[in-house]
C-alpha cells in the first residue's frame, strides 16, 4: 500500500496536450471510478488549467501502470505520447508533491490562491463519488491545513502579480473603499475588461465604459453590468470619474495634458486615478505632474508586478522548507497507520499456529490442570518472545521512515506460506 | 515634579521610537506595544495634571501638558476604528514635543486668573490638539503620496502599511474642521481680554493671528473650491509649524 501521485503540469506539457486531458467534474468521479477497477484503493483526481493530476493508494506498482493507461483511455492521446509529459511520485515524495500543489508553491504563479479553491472542489467530487478512501482523506485534509498555514505564515500570497490586479491595488492604496467610486474604462479591449472586473469584484459603485466603436463598448457593458458612453463624452466623463483605465490600441496618446489641465480644472482638484495599462501609452506622461492625479502607466505597474512576484519567489523557499517538514511527518504517521492492521494479523497469526499446534497435541489431555496451564503459558511466552522483536522493529522502522522493506516483510508474516 | 514629567516625556518617547520601528520592520507587535505605552502614558499623565492642577493651578505647562494628551487620546481612540498604526510616531512625537516645553515652561502666575482668560487658554489648546492631530495626518499624507509615485519596492512595501489616502485626507479635513472654530473663539476671548486689560500686540498674537489666516485658507479651500490632497496637507502641516512658535512663544515668554 503506497500513495502515488501522477499526472502532468504546465511544467511538463503545453496548453494543447493539457486541454486533450482536461476533466470535467463528472469526468473526475468517472476516472477515479475507473482507476479504482484497475486495482487502485483509492483515487482522487484533480483537473485545472495548469495541470491533470490523479492521487492514489494501492498496492505497489499498479498506480504507476493504472493512471497512464487509464488518463490515456479516458483523453484519446495515445499511451506513448501521454508517457512523455508524466511525472509519478510515491510515498513520501507523492505527499510532498501534494502538499505543494495545496499550497500553490507548484503553480505556475507561486501563491495563487485558486489552487486551493479548485482542489477543494475536485476533492468534494471525488469524495462524494465515493472514490476516496481513509488515507487518501487524511492526506487531502492535511494538505489543505498545511496550504492554510503556509499562507499564513509566510508572505506567499501577498502583493499582486497581474497587472490589472496591480492597477487595483495602487488604486486600493488611494481610495478607502470602490463602494462610491465610479470606474471609467476607456477601450474595450480583454485587459481593460479584465481590470474592469477586478473593479467590479471589489464594489466599484459603476462602471462606465467608453470606446470608439460604440457598439463594442454597449456588448462590453451588457457583460459587466456597466453602462456605455459615447467617444465624444470622453472629456466629460474624465471630468467625473474617479478611476480611469485606459486601454486601447491606440498608437498615439487619447488623453493630452491639456486634455487634463482642463478637466482636472473641471473636477475641482478632486482626487483622479489614472490607469494607463496600454501599450503603446495612451496618456501623457506629464498628467502626472498635474494636483491630484494619480497617474500609473503600464511600466509602473509592469514593475510593482514583478516585484512582488520575486518577493513571493523568496517566500517559497521559507515555505518549500515547511511543507518538506510537515510532509515528512504526515508520512511516518501514515505509514505508521498503514502498518497496523499488518501488525494485527501477524498477531492473529500467531495464535492461530499457537491454538493448532496445541490442538495437535494429543497429551495434553492426560496431564494435570496445572501442568496443563504451565504448558499453555510457555507456548503463549514462545511465540510472544518470537515475535517481540520483529513487531518492535517493524514500528521504530515505520517511525524513522525506514519502513518499505520490513513493511513487505510484515505483511508477508501474516500471509499463508502458498502466497508468499 | 520636573523629573515627574521627564518620565511622562519619556514614556511618549518610548511609545514613538516602538510605533517607528512597527513602521520600518513591519512588525505590527510593536504598534500593539506602541499602543499599550501610549495608553501608559495617557494615564500616567492623565494622573499627573490632576494632581498638579490641584496643587498649582493651571498654566501654560500644564495647558502643554493637556494638549499633548487630548492629541494622543483621541489618536488612540482613532486608532482603534481607522488603519492608524503608522500615524503613531508623528502623534507620540508632537506629543514629546508639547510636554518638552511644558518641562521648559516658566511657571508663570496661576493664581487668580480670570475666567475669560482661563477660557480662552482651554480652547486654544484643544484647538491645538485637533489642528495637531491634522497636521500628524496630513503629513502622514506627504509621506506616502511621495511613496506611493515611487518605482522602489522598499518604498512600495512601506506604502502597504500606511491607510490610503483617501482615509488620511478626509480625517485630516475633520480635525481641522473641529479645532478652527474652537481656535476662533479663542482668538476672540483673547482679543477682548487684551482690550480689557489694554495689553499690547506681542508676537504671539501675530503668530496666532497668522496661523488662524493660515487654517481659515484651508478650510476656504477644502469645503469651498473643494480642494483635496498634497496642497491642502502642506498648509495643514504650515499652519501647524506656526501654531508651534505660538506655543514655544508663551513657553519661553517670548511675547
Amino acid at each position: 500500500m503506497q500513495y502515488v501521485v501522477c499526472g502532468l503540469s504546465y511544467k511538463t506539457s503545453g496548453v494543447e496536450l493539457r486541454q486533450k486531458l482536461a476533466l470535467s467534474p463528472v469526468q473526475l468521479a468517472d476516472t477515479a471510478r475507473q482507476l479504482r477497477q484497475a486495482g487502485l484503493d483509492e483515487a482522487f483526481v484533480v483537473s485545472t488549467c495548469n495541470r491533470v493530476e490523479v492521487y492514489s493508494v494501492g498496492p505497489e506498482g499498479v498506480g504507476e501502470r493504472a493512471i497512464p493507461e487509464t488518463l490515456s483511455a479516458m483523453s484519446g492521446v495515445r499511451l506513448k505520447t501521454l508517457s512523455g509529459a508524466l511525472y509519478a511520485h510515491k510515498g513520501e515524495a507523492a505527499i510532498n508533491h501534494l502538499f505543494r500543489v495545496a499550497s500553490s508553491l507548484d503553480s505556475l504563479v507561486v501563491g495563487e490562491a485558486q489552487i486551493l479553491g479548485q482542489m477543494r472542489a475536485a476533492y468534494h467530487v471525488c469524495r462524494e463519488a465515493d472514490q476516496t478512501g481513509p488515507s487518501i482523506n487524511r492526506a487531502v485534509q492535511r494538505a489543505f491545513r498545511v496550504a492554510k498555514l503556509v499562507r499564513n505564515r509566510t508572505a506567499i500570497g501577498e502583493g499582486r502579480v497581474s497587472i490589472s490586479s496591480v492597477a487595483v491595488e495602487r488604486a486600493s492604496h488611494i481610495f478607502e473603499s470602490f463602494a462610491d467610486k465610479v470606474v471609467l474604462l476607456v477601450g474595450a479591449g480583454e485587459m481593460g475588461e479584465l481590470a474592469a472586473r477586478h473593479f467590479k469584484a471589489k464594489g466599484a459603485r459603476q462602471l462606465r465604459i467608453i470606446n470608439r466603436s460604440r457598439d463594442r463598448a454597449d456588448r462590453l457593458a451588457s457583460r459587466l453590468d456597466g453602462v456605455s458612453r459615447d467617444w465624444s463624452e470622453l472629456e466629460v466623463e474624465l471630468a467625473t470619474a474617479d478611476i480611469v483605465v485606459v486601454a486601447t490600441g491606440a498608437t498615439e496618446p487619447i488623453i493630452t495634458y491639456k486634455m487634463m489641465k482642463r478637466v482636472v480644472r473641471a473636477r475641482r482638484h478632486r482626487t483622479l486615478v489614472l490607469l494607463d495599462i496600454s501599450v503603446p501609452l495612451n496618456v501623457e506622461g506629464k498628467c502626472r505632474k498635474l494636483d491630484n492625479v494619480w497617474h500609473f502607466d503600464v511600466d509602473d505597474l509592469e514593475a510593482c508586478a514583478q516585484d512582488n512576484l520575486a518577493s513571493r519567489q523568496s517566500e517559497a523557499d521559507v515555505a518549500e522548507r515547511f511543507v518538506r517538514l510537515e510532509a515528512l511527518n504526515f508520512h511516518r504517521l501514515a505509514t505508521h497507520s498503514m502498518l497496523q492492521p499488518a501488525l494485527s494479523n501477524v498477531s492473529k497469526w500467531a495464535a492461530d499456529v499457537r491454538r493448532s499446534e496445541l490442538a495437535r497435541l494429543k497429551c495434553l489431555d492426560e496431564l494435570t490442570d496445572v501442568q496443563r496451564e504451565a504448558v499453555l503459558l510457555m507456548v503463549h511466552r514462545l511465540s510472544g518472545k518470537l515475535l517481540h522483536p520483529l513487531l518492535t522493529g517493524v514500528k521504530i522502522a515505520a517511525r524513522q521512515n525506514d519502513v518499505e522493506g520490513i513493511l513487505r516483510t510484515a505483511l508477508s508474516l501474516g500471509q499463508p506460506a502458498d502466497e508468499k | 515634579m520636573e523629573t515627574l514629567f521627564a518620565i511622562g516625556v519619556g514614556a511618549y518617547g518610548a511609545a514613538a521610537a516602538s510605533f517607528a520601528a512597527s513602521l520600518i520592520k513591519n512588525r505590527p507587535i510593536f504598534a500593539v506595544w506602541g499602543r499599550r505605552v501610549l495608553a501608559g502614558a495617557v494615564a500616567f499623565w492623565s494622573g499627573l495634571l490632576v494632581w498638579r492642577i490641584s496643587q498649582a493651578g493651571l498654566g501654560t505647562e500644564v495647558w502643554l501638558a493637556l494638549s499633548a494628551l487630548g492629541l494622543s487620546g483621541v489618536y488612540l481612540a482613532a486608532a482603534a476604528r481607522y488603519p492608524l498604526r503608522p500615524l503613531g510616531s508623528f502623534i507620540t512625537t508632537i506629543s514629546a514635543v508639547l510636554c518638552l516645553l511644558a518641562l521648559t515652561a516658566e511657571p508663570g502666575t496661576r493664581h487668580f486668573v480670570p475666567l475669560i482668560l482661563g477660557v480662552h487658554i482651554g480652547l486654544a489648546f484643544i484647538g491645538i490638539t485637533a489642528f495637531a492631530f491634522a497636521s500628524a495626518l496630513a503629513m502622514t499624507y506627504l509621506l506616502h503620496a511621495r511613496l506611493l509615485r515611487s518605482r522602489s519596492r522598499a518604498k512600495l512595501e512601506l506604502v502597504r502599511r500606511l491607510p490610503p489616502l483617501e482615509v488620511l485626507d478626509n480625517l485630516s479635513l475633520r480635525a481641522t474642521t473641529v479645532g478652527f472654530p474652537l481656535f476662533t473663539l479663542s482668538l476672540l476671548l483673547g482679543a477682548f481680554y487684551a482690550v480689557r486689560t489694554s495689553s499690547g500686540l506681542s508676537i504671539s498674537w501675530v503668530l496666532a493671528i497668522t496661523a488662524w489666516i493660515v487654517y481659515l485658507g484651508v478650510i476656504q479651500t477644502r469645503l469651498v473650491m473643494g480642494w483635496q490632497g498634497a496642497r491642502a496637507a502642506k498648509a495643514t502641516v504650515l499652519g501647524f509649524a506656526v501654531l508651534m512658535a505660538v506655543a514655544a512663544s508663551y513657553a519661553l515668554k517670548v511675547g
